[in-house]
């Protein structure tokens, strides 16, 4: 049931995240629903499970638009681990550290896409719009990540797979 | 483990096994993403019309006095269109290839946000296929990248990647557009480059595509000049566009399918193949 609800949660995150609109003046950084849905489940999973998260959201991003398979699996799964590795040092539940994740979480995962996608010669963007979004991403999962902590929550208590707050499954 | 080794398998798979995965699942999301993109719109129309409530009146008005405008514009078209006709016929000309347009819905921009790009609910079913034109009524938005099935990737014209051969209307010389993101307004930018530096430009001369590189079709409109500057070699002209097409709102635009008449492309191969003769028994 989780898994199954990780998936659609995934999938529904991913064609939201293509038609919502963006805002120029953070760079036309789409709104970072999967990252959010990355980070909820890298600091309230097991390691395992957060991975697969990672690697799934990863598939449906490189699948829905021109990055090549694997990219953003990679990148979301280093970011799991990271995650993993500080969980045990900080208040998972304040929502602070949701902001914190989301904003170094998005900037980190852009920017090392950003130097991938680079690296592989794909993008032409010129460097300070990439800074731009860099930066836009930064903000919008500062914002982003604690809304999606809390609706993902509030859904994981309702359907019951969620119990105990604060608890690591 | 298991997820590392299929992240590995995922990095280094082969560009077609790649493709083909990424095709199916694009497949398989398609159709949530045009739920999706119908309710999104339905919403937008909404607040559109909520907006406009008051000025609806006056809007219909103008409408109906730009159709009538454009419907004579038509026919005086027609006319001469007929004349062109007759005339290529009374010199011998080759007809030109004839232009289908494919109705395309937009379902979805580029979830990652680095490329300016939109996927069509349309695909290899419909007859959209790579490299083709994507055209609104407005003007040119850009070119088929990726096609599965059902579904297609379109890369527009304000993306770095998209370069086109363009043609000034007004005095006929020929530059590349190149595209350079969005303004900080959201308003896409367009760059022309390599402008013979003789040519004596103006802000508000028409760009259309010189058809030139065998990817878009000759004359569709790309934009307007904004302004002009020197290049910093001194040797050509560059300029800013204004695309016309409103690349921030795309719900609906055609894919230019250039189809060869049958008995032109008859009389072409069989041309070729004399040539080929006459090469190779001198």
């Amino acid at each position: 049931m989780s898994f199954l609800l990780m998936i659609v949660m995934l999938s529904c995150a991913a064609v939201l995240q293509a038609i919502l609109p963006t805002l120029p003046s953070m760079g036309h950084t789409p709104l970072p629903l999967m990252p959010g849905l990355v980070i909820y489940y890298a600091l309230t999973r097991r390691l395992a499970t957060g991975l697969k998260a990672a690697l799934f959201a990863g598939f449906f991003q490189d699948a829905l638009c021109m990055i090549p398979l694997g990219y953003s699996s990679f990148c979301f799964c280093i970011c799991t681990w990271l995650i993993n590795r500080v969980r045990e040092e900080v208040y998972t539940r304040s929502w602070i550290t949701h902001m914190l994740f989301g904003a170094l979480i998005n900037g980190g995962t852009t920017c090392g896409l950003f130097l991938l996608l680079r690296m592989s010669r794909l993008l032409a963007i010129p460097f300070p719009q990439a800074l731009m979004k860099i930066v836009g991403s930064a903000i919008l999962g500062g914002i982003m990540t604690p809304l999606i902590f809390k609706a993902v929550e509030l859904m994981e208590r309702k359907l019951g797979i969620l119990t105990v707050p604060g608890d690591v499954l | 483990m298991v997820i590392i080794l299929v992240l590995v398998a995922l990095l280094n798979l082969p560009d077609a096994v790649s493709g083909r995965v990424k095709d199916a699942l694009r497949e398989g999301v398609a159709p949530l993403q045009q739920v999706f993109s119908v309710f999104s719109f339905r919403i937008k129309e909404a607040g559109t019309a909520l907006r406009g409530l008051g000025g609806a009146v006056r809007e219909n008005r103008e409408m109906a006095a730009e159709l009538t405008r454009l419907r004579g514009y038509v026919r005086h078209l027609r006319e001469v269109e007929n004349e062109n006709i007759e005339l290529r016929n009374q010199l011998l000309f080759s007809r030109r290839s004839e232009r289908e347009l494919i109705p395309c819905e937009v379902i979805g921009r580029d979830i990652s946000g680095w490329w300016h790009s939109v996927r069509l609910w349309n695909g290899r079913a419909d007859g959209v296929e790579t490299n083709q034109a994507v055209i609104t009524s407005d003007g040119l938005v850009g070119k088929v990248m990726d096609v599965s099935a059902h579904t297609s990737d379109v890369l527009l014209i304000s993306d770095p990647n998209c370069r086109i051969s363009v043609r000034i209307s007004r005095t006929g010389s020929f530059g590349i557009s190149t595209g350079r993101g969005a303004s900080l307004s959201g308003e896409p930018l367009c760059q022309l480059d390599f402008i013979d530096k003789n040519s004596e430009i103006r802000p508000g001369d028409e760009v259309t595509t010189s058809g030139l590189g065998g990817v878009f079709p000759r004359g569709l409109l790309v934009g307007y000049i904004e302004n002009v500057t020197q290049d910093e070699s001194g040797l050509y002209q560059s300029a800013h566009i204004v695309p016309t097409a409103d690349l921030g709102k795309l719900a609906y635009v055609f894919v230019v399918s250039e189809k060869e008449d049958p008995a032109e492309a008859l009389l072409r191969q069989k041309e070729e193949m004399e040539s080929e003769l006459e090469v190779a028994v001198p």
